[in-house]
């Protein structure tokens, strides 16, 4: 009897201590290591993956996020024969397993992302995005991660501009529509009952993000880009972590869930630094070398017939492939925009461009009158370290206050066969970001970016040409 | 669109990104703009925000000028 009693007490004792043992069993971690924003920083591809590696050997259930606009930022990237297949290349070696489609992932057309998504061995997860079936474009609304038995539910979503669509060229939309995030989001509750954990993979900025967590509180976590908010580690916005950093990969955040009885009951957050970091993923180092050596920068897009010799020469080139591309009536480029005066004779290559032009300028294009015009041009030399911009569609005259050659007193625009320019007349005017930026003349249009760099548009143009020859081209004159 | 730097309302084309912000900012108050690339610029809740960030139409933006 005394020894059934005291057996009895050793079994009560050896269940009060194995109880908490077994609950502890059921608490799972999960893993997250999330990149936003990456804009095409391939020299840091190999410190992500070392980043990668390391957590991967801690936790082999590891989860790869990226929040989208991988691309976008290096023309090594953006300019490849496959327009930014270097960067997708790198993730399949980082091991990346979803991401969802920033703006700029639309930035090579729809057949272009069709075409990248087809070379990825990760999932694009996108919900509001919803291609015509005959781009064949491979996305998910969402996906289930099964991690050592957690079940991680991912809903993705890209921002919309005021237009309706993704911040990119417009034509890049064409056989894609597009429904509101929170809209959309909001019909992927069901995740909550079938998952452990349900994410949301967004690029619809930091605010954005802060307000989707009101609406939706059956979200454990946003993983967010677009708006390149560097957080420390991560914030609690009505009970829901919202994480996002900076752009071009200078940190990552590595985000820790812990789940137990199919809840998250913790929620941690910490940054990385990725570009500071000594080691290095050899595979990775190897594959952005060779994407650096990439023979594609040396392709031949015309021939000059006559060596340049001038930056006017150069310049007007510039202005002259603005407003063709963009198919407005005058262009111009700040004289600071033209990186060299001379090329000889023979081919002009992809690589030549990107040396003329190697600023990741937008092209902005604004209706003008022609005074307004007028004006920019003098504004544009005040504020671009008194050096006169170069022209397309028009030339003009200046004489400049011979007291302050800083000071122009008088400009004059005429038409290329020297005729008078209509003053009052629009026009559509096109030039860079940089000069639409700096030109703070008066304006009823302040204009819109196309979403196309300016070195882009010379690309587009160059390979139309068979032969160039701006020798002895001017178009803007001095008088005194 | 319209951004608001520091104090001042800025008229920007559709599509600028905080750098075209800085840019203007610092040319209408006649600032160095070779100081830009030193400028941290901070959004309205005070988190720091990268040159290439997008912008939208009455964002506040902040941002602090380096001596020389």
């Amino acid at each position: 009897m005394l020894n059934s009693k005291v057996m009895k007490k050793y079994f009560y004792l050896l269940l009060a201590l194995l109880l908490p043992l077994g609950i502890q069993a059921e608490r799972k971690e999960v893993h997250i290591v999330s990149v936003n924003d990456m804009h095409a920083y391939l020299k840091a591809a190999p410190m992500l993956a070392d980043v990668v590696d390391s957590l991967r050997t801690l936790y082999p259930g590891l989860l790869v996020f990226s929040a989208g606009d991988n691309r976008t930022g290096d023309p090594l990237n953006d300019m490849y024969e496959i327009p930014a297949y270097p960067m997708v290349a790198l993730m399949n070696q980082i091991g990346f397993d979803a991401t969802t489609l920033g703006n700029h992932e639309f930035d090579s057309n729809p057949q272009g992302l069709a075409r990248l998504i087809g070379l990825s061995s990760f999932t694009y997860i996108c919900a509001n995005c919803h291609p015509d079936p005959s781009l064949r474009m491979h996305l998910v609304p969402s996906k289930v991660f099964d991690v050592g038995g957690v079940k991680v539910g991912v809903v993705g979503a890209v921002q919309l501009g005021s237009h309706g669509y993704p911040d990119s060229h417009p034509d890049n939309m064409k056989g894609l529509s597009f429904t509101p995030v929170n809209e959309t989001v909001a019909q992927y509750e069901w995740l909550r009952q079938q998952c452990d954990v349900v994410i949301l993979l967004s690029h619809n900025g930091y605010e954005n993000d802060v307000e989707t967590t009101a609406l939706f509180p059956w979200l454990d976590l946003i993983i967010g880009g677009h708006t390149h908010t560097q957080l420390e580690g991560g914030e609690m916005h009505n009970g829901i972590l919202v994480t996002q950093n900076a752009n071009g990969l200078k940190k990552v955040t590595h985000i820790t869930l812990v789940v137990d009885g199919g809840k998250v009951v913790e929620k941690r957050a910490e940054n990385i630094d990725v570009r500071c970091r000594k080691g290095r993923n050899g595979t990775a180092t190897e594959l952005v070398r060779y994407f650096c050596n990439n023979p594609a920068f040396e392709r031949v897009l015309t021939q000059v017939e006559e060596p340049f010799t001038s930056y006017e020469e150069l310049g007007c080139m510039m202005a002259d492939a603005f407003v063709a591309e963009t198919a407005s009536d005058l262009g111009f480029v700040n004289f600071g925009g033209v990186r060299y005066d001379e090329h000889p004779a023979g081919p002009f290559t992809v690589s030549d461009v990107l040396r003329l032009d190697p600023f990741n300028n937008d092209a902005v294009v604004m209706e003008l009158t022609g005074e307004e015009f007028r004006q920019m041009l003098v504004s544009c030399f005040e504020n671009d370290e008194f050096k006169l911009p170069f022209v397309s569609g028009v030339q003009y005259e200046v004489k400049r206050d011979s007291a302050d050659p800083h000071k122009l007193k008088k400009l004059t625009v005429k038409t290329l066969d020297g005729k008078k320019f209509d003053l009052k007349r629009k026009y559509w005017v096109v030039t860079n970001s940089y000069v639409a930026s700096i030109v703070d003349s008066p304006r009823q249009d302040q204009g819109q970016s196309i979403n196309r760099h300016t070195a882009d548009l010379m690309i587009g143009y160059l390979e139309k040409q068979p032969s160039i020859n701006y020798s002895g081209v001017r178009r803007v004159f001095e008088v005194k | 669109m319209r951004v608001k730097v520091n104090r001042r309302w800025l008229q920007l084309f559709e599509g600028a990104r905080v750098g075209n912000a800085l840019l203007r900012y610092f040319t209408v108050r006649k600032l160095d703009k070779q100081l830009i690339d030193k400028v941290e610029v901070h959004d309205a809740l005070g988190h720091v925000i990268d040159h290439d960030a997008p912008l939208h139409n009455e964002e506040i933006i902040r941002c602090l000028i380096p001596k020389l």
